[in-house]
């Protein structure tokens, strides 16, 4: 008889972190079993998508790699958590890691793929995988590094502030926490996806990164079905009021003097009472909240605040059944299968509520996203793929936003209509890429293409594309495939660009600078032109296939084209400005559905702004006094060193320094 | 009376001499016939063209004005550009005589929390000279290591770290050579020549402080701060945190990473700040991973050393666990700023205020709201004074660290100084080295503050640099400009020495 593989990789880890198991309450919820697509996987771990490699150079010394493959320890679902086994901490990181991977790729339809290996300076070379050193630090830190395309995480003594949490001195391992490794793992995968965003030319720029990355790590608390089902019954059905389903990195957070956990979305415990307080909403946060951390975590109350609202208009039923129909709880414990009823609802709302979060990425300006755009791209993305909404998501959104004073600058008002990108609505403009391909299909079948090494495809570059990459399982082609089709675009584009008609429409429409001589305009500073045109990139291409909750298809292709203007040469720091647009199409007519233009690129209030927020906030900081404001080389390492800072500071608001 | 006119007439020279990024005032009181004078700080940054020359021009012209004998030196914190000068002219400085020597609390032998501080201190200068050490041998970091160094080099002087307490010398039996800086400071704390002085331990918060046989001035001590949260504002550490012991089996995390700089440190030493146990099976020492031979471990040839295409170089992290040096050493270049003494001069009569802030931050300014004095006025009624009245009546203020954009707090500091009729504001500072700082400028003295010091002062803002920062031309009827007076004739190496502003 043939045995087939087995679906999923059996792992232990720990569902949130070390501390939680020393806890009477938590310890019997913390050991959860992580559930990964089955894969062939190496020392290491070594898998399709990472690579687990320990070495701790500030100890000198290595970690003998895991093998999870080992029949003893599959036939244990991996190895016993354990502190004092840097093995298993091999494990929990490939399981959580591996966990985040495949929450993202079941929402955005598609597999992901890292950031290039940067080359001089350019992002050039595929990396198959994420490369993990569980052990890279002694500091209350973990980052991504975008030029090692690796996650590095530290390990510390625990401060002896609060012994009763921990043992003074005993170590903190910020590989153990799933709250860390997943928010980590989540950088990686936006920087994979949206390379720019983590420059920061606006104060939501990093918050997005930090941000995004804890609503991921927070939703997949949901699919803990013990820990759901534990607080569910604890609080009575009511996630509003403290739970640890809404909190983040609670062992790190104590570990560096705080009270509880690192962030929490729903609320935080006052540092002068010791009491955890529910956080309102105040529209006053997103003018004034400028440090990346503590400003992302109001977009991510906003959305945890969308959750709540949804998972309580989908238990209302519930409650009025298991009521006789008062809706009002008795005292006491609910009965247990109340309880997993609306755990079941908890863990959908989380899981929509996820998707939409993730699905919206693919809906959002290729540079400079705000909490607004973000919003927008969110409502948008829904719309797409679930027209009717029966159960009133997108209001929970934008209600939820709304109550935090994050609006979209261009924008009315804040109703569903108004928020969603624009459609393209004119023919002429909806069949600018119809037309593109056609010609130039013509053009290639009659004579051979030269100019460039790209490959030629057979019949259609975005339905092929499309196609191609539903069958190729293997991620580098895949990757090249992309590498082609953005080579081929950009070529399509420039030999196309000589039609003024089609330029000006296109132009029109991405809100990029293409002609530069042709037509008179004025001076746009810092452009670089080749030829009579402007330089432009074809910065992302992507493919994405996705099933509405109806059977809908959703087929797109979706192209982003960016232009980087550099300016003030002439003052002592120069800096780059980037616009760009985000066009999404629609496989089955090959028509422009959206064009997410917000970032034009001779936008020259938006420029201004990006230079006020160079000049007046990024220079704030000691380190900006001492070792300037570049980030470039590990932008995530000292945003994060960054905050354990202020941790530390004391519990009055901090002054303003000058 | 005849003791009412002399107070009248008191009147204070404010000297700031023009050495560079550094900072030495030299305050002549003067009431009647009586004089009284005052230094704060003798320094320059370390990297000064011709520091040591310009030091000992100004030391002879402090000798020269105050005839060989100043009745109080105020230091106000350890760094070498507020004490380059006690070395750099000691020859000089033995032929004057101090009266007095006004340090501040964490200067106090006799003080546990004190001497513990300056404990942890030296083991974090220590320190942070072996990670230097370290990023010396990576190529690739030099750029982080040239600015590390700079900061650490510029604020404590060369051989930073060779810090000599004698406990050491006998713990591990090995002699240290002192930097510099610690013989600076050894010198002030430890004056002989011509004299010894009588040594003042400034507490904050503590009754109003007095010159002696001079009157009409109190003196109010505002900082630094008690709590070591404030001056640490940036990491408060418990106190074991400072215990630098490791049998106690608990260590912090600055303690763990020194261990792991230190090429010296032993295998318990090791062994106690690592992770897991380095006894276990599985845990490879850094030649056994590269050693193909060792069966099993291929592994990390492959992935790591050699690579199975040999390109793995660009992912290594053999550094990167030394990226928090530079934070560490901000931290401490933080620590000692707020381990600055801060005094407000008060002139009794007309109840101007003169503020040495040192390099405080803003940890050490937010403390001084704590405190409440309670004096005696002129008609011999007890009263009640705070920092905030003490800042609205301030006529002179000295810039803190040069400018820079963290040592003047907004709104519990300078917005509080509401005399714009008289307020001035003396910066020492040369923004031409600081700007000149690689890769990154310093912003010293930085645009946003230089900005609102114009606005509260009505343009009287003064660079030892630059002179007057201002196009305009004073009104006449400005009270507050008539005093100044730029040296024009004493130059020094082709540079103006000093500048001159009278208090009246």
């Amino acid at each position: 008889m043939k045995i087939t593989t087995p679906n999923t990789r059996r792992l232990k880890g720990y569902a949130y972190d070390p501390s939680l198991s020393i806890q009477l309450e938590t310890v019997s919820l913390n050991e959860t079993i992580f559930n990964i697509r089955w894969e062939k996987v190496d020392e290491g771990p070594v898998g399709e998508y990472i690579e687990v490699v320990d070495y701790d150079p500030a100890s000198r010394c290595f970690y003998a790699p895991v093998d999870l493959s080992n029949p003893t320890v599959l036939a244990q679902d991996g190895l016993y958590p354990s502190e004092s086994d840097p093995q298993f901490h091999q494990q929990m990181v490939y399981a959580v890691a591996m966990t985040t991977i495949q929450n993202f790729e079941r929402a955005l339809g598609r597999r992901t793929l890292w950031a290039l290996q940067k080359v001089s300076g350019i992002p050039k070379k595929y990396v198959q995988r994420l490369r993990i050193y569980p052990h890279a630090f002694r500091e209350a830190n973990a980052f991504y590094s975008p030029n090692k395309v690796a996650l590095l995480f530290g390990y510390f003594p625990a401060s002896s502030d609060a012994p009763e949490q921990h043992i003074p001195g005993g170590i903190v391992f910020t590989c153990l926490s799933h709250d860390i490794i997943a928010h980590e793992t989540t950088h990686a995968l936006l920087d994979g996806m949206h390379r720019r965003y983590i420059e920061a030319t606006h104060p939501d720029g990093l918050a997005f990164h930090e941000a995004f990355a804890d609503v991921v790590a927070l939703f997949q608390h949901f699919t803990f079905s013990e820990v759901l089902r534990h607080q569910i019954a604890k609080t009575r059905g009511d996630l509003a009021s403290q739970n640890i389903l809404g909190e983040l990195a609670q062992e790190f957070g104590k570990a560096i003097g705080h009270y509880g956990s690192l962030r929490d979305a729903i609320g935080k415990i006052n540092p002068e009472t010791k009491q955890w307080e529910i956080q309102k909403p105040n529209p006053d946060d997103y003018l004034n909240v400028i440090e990346p951390h503590a400003r992302g975590s109001i977009l991510v109350a906003a959305i945890f605040d969308a959750f709540l609202s949804i998972y309580k208009s989908r238990i209302s039923d519930l409650l009025r059944i298991a009521t006789s129909g008062t809706g009002i709880l008795p005292q006491g414990e609910i009965h247990p299968d109340l309880v997993n009823r609306l755990a079941d609802e908890a863990a959908k709302s989380a899981q929509h509520v996820l998707g939409i979060c993730i699905r919206a990425l693919d809906y959002c300006p290729p540079v400079s996203i705000t909490f607004g755009d973000y919003l927008r791209a969110i409502i948008t993305a829904d719309l797409d793929l679930v027209p009717n909404d029966s159960r009133n998501y997108r209001i929970a959104f934008i209600e939820a936003f709304r109550r935090r004073g994050i609006y979209p600058r261009d924008i009315r008002s804040l109703s569903v209509e108004s928020l969603c990108w624009q459609k393209v609505e004119d023919e002429n403009d909806c069949n600018l890429f119809a037309e593109l391909w056609e010609e130039r299909l013509a053009d290639l079948k009659n004579k051979s293409y030269q100019g460039s090494s790209v490959k030629l495809p057979e019949m259609n570059l975005f339905r092929d594309f499309l196609s191609e990459m539903d069958y190729t399982k293997d991620r580098q082609k895949i990757s090249e495939m992309t590498d082609n089709a953005k080579a081929l675009l950009h070529t399509f584009i420039s030999q196309k660009m000589e039609d003024d008609n089609w330029l000006k429409k296109f132009e029109k429409l991405t809100g990029l600078e293409l002609a530069c001589s042709s037509r008179k305009r004025k001076n746009i500073e810092g452009l670089e032109a080749r030829g009579s045109f402007f330089k432009f990139e074809v910065h992302s291409f992507r493919g994405a296939r996705r099933v509405g909750p109806n059977g809908n298809l959703n087929n797109q292709i979706i192209i982003s084209i960016t232009q980087k203007r550099i300016v003030d040469k002439a003052q002592p720091e120069e800096f780059v400005f980037r616009g760009g647009c985000t066009l999404i199409l629609n496989l089955e007519d090959l028509t422009l559905r959206y064009a997410v233009n917000t970032k034009r690129i001779n936008d020259d209030k938006r420029l201004e702004r990006q230079r006020k927020y160079h000049t007046e906030f990024n220079r704030q900081s000691l380190r900006a006094t001492y070792f300037g404001t570049s980030r470039t080389n590990e932008p995530f390492a000292f945003l994060h060193r960054e905050t354990t800072e202020e941790s530390f500071s004391s519990a009055k608001p901090q002054e303003n320094n000058i | 009376m005849s003791n009412e006119t002399t107070k009248q007439n008191l009147t204070v020279n404010v000297r700031m001499y023009c050495q560079g990024l550094g900072d030495c005032f030299l305050l002549t009181f003067k009431s009647g016939e009586k004089n009284f004078t005052m230094m704060i700080d003798c320094g320059v940054l370390h990297g000064t063209e011709k520091a040591k020359e310009k030091m000992q021009e100004i030391v002879k012209n402090i000798k020269s004005e105050t005839g060989g004998l100043i009745n109080l030196v105020v230091v106000t914190h350890q760094h070498w550009d507020h004490i380059s000068g006690f070395e750099q002219a000691q020859d000089i400085f033995d032929e004057i005589a101090f009266e007095e020597v006004w340090l501040a609390w964490t200067e106090d032998p006799s003080n546990q929390t004190a001497a513990n501080l300056n404990k942890g201190f030296n083991a974090r200068l220590k320190g942070l000279q072996c990670a230097l050490a370290k990023l010396d041998s990576s190529v690739r970091l030099t750029e982080e290591k040239n600015e590390i160094k700079q900061l650490l080099e510029g604020f404590f002087g060369e051989n930073f770290g060779d810090v000599n307490d004698s406990e050491e010398l006998g713990a591990t039996g090995k002699k240290t050579s002192k930097s510099m800086r610690v013989k600076a400071w050894d010198y002030i704390k430890e004056k002989s020549k011509p004299n010894k002085p009588r040594y003042t331990y400034c507490y904050p918060g503590t009754e109003p402080l007095t010159l002696k046989e001079f009157e009409g001035v109190r003196i109010y001590v505002f900082g630094p701060p008690q709590d070591p949260k404030k001056i640490r504002n940036l990491n408060p550490p418990s106190t074991e945190q400072y215990r630098h012991n490791f049998n106690l089996n608990t260590f912090s995390l600055e303690d763990s990473f020194f261990v792991a700089v230190n090429d010296e440190a032993d295998f318990q030493e090791s062994n106690a700040c690592s992770p897991f146990d380095q006894n276990e099976e599985g845990i490879l020492s850094e030649a056994e991973a590269q050693d193909d031979n060792v069966i099993g471990y291929k592994f990390f040839n492959d992935y790591y050393f050699s690579g199975k295409d040999g390109t793995n170089s660009w992912r290594r992290i053999n550094n990167d666990w030394l990226g928090m040096t530079s934070e560490m050493a901000l931290k401490l270049d933080s620590y000692t700023n707020n381990t600055s003494l801060v005094i407000a001069i008060e002139l009794v009569e007309s109840g101007k205020v003169l503020l040495f802030v040192g390099d405080a931050q803003s940890g050490n300014w937010q403390s001084w709201h704590d405190y409440t004095w309670q004096i005696l006025d002129k008609n011999g009624l007890k009263q009640k004074v705070n920092a905030e009245d003490l800042l609205r009546r301030t006529v002179l203020y000295k810039v803190g660290h040069h400018g820079s954009h963290n040592a003047t707090l907004k709104r519990l500091g300078l917005e509080m100084m509401s005399n714009v009729k008289e307020l001035v504001a003396l910066i020492p500072v040369d923004s031409e080295v600081a700007f000149s700082k690689r890769p990154h400028k310093w912003e010293m003295p930085f645009d946003a503050l230089l900005e609102d010091l114009q606005k509260k002062t009505n343009g009287r803002v003064i660079a030892s640099d630059k002179g007057r920062l201002t196009d305009k031309e004073p009104p006449t009827a400005d009270t507050g400009w008539k005093s100044y007076k730029e040296d024009e004739n004493k130059l020094m190496l082709g540079e103006k020495l000093f500048i001159d502003y009278l208090v009246k």
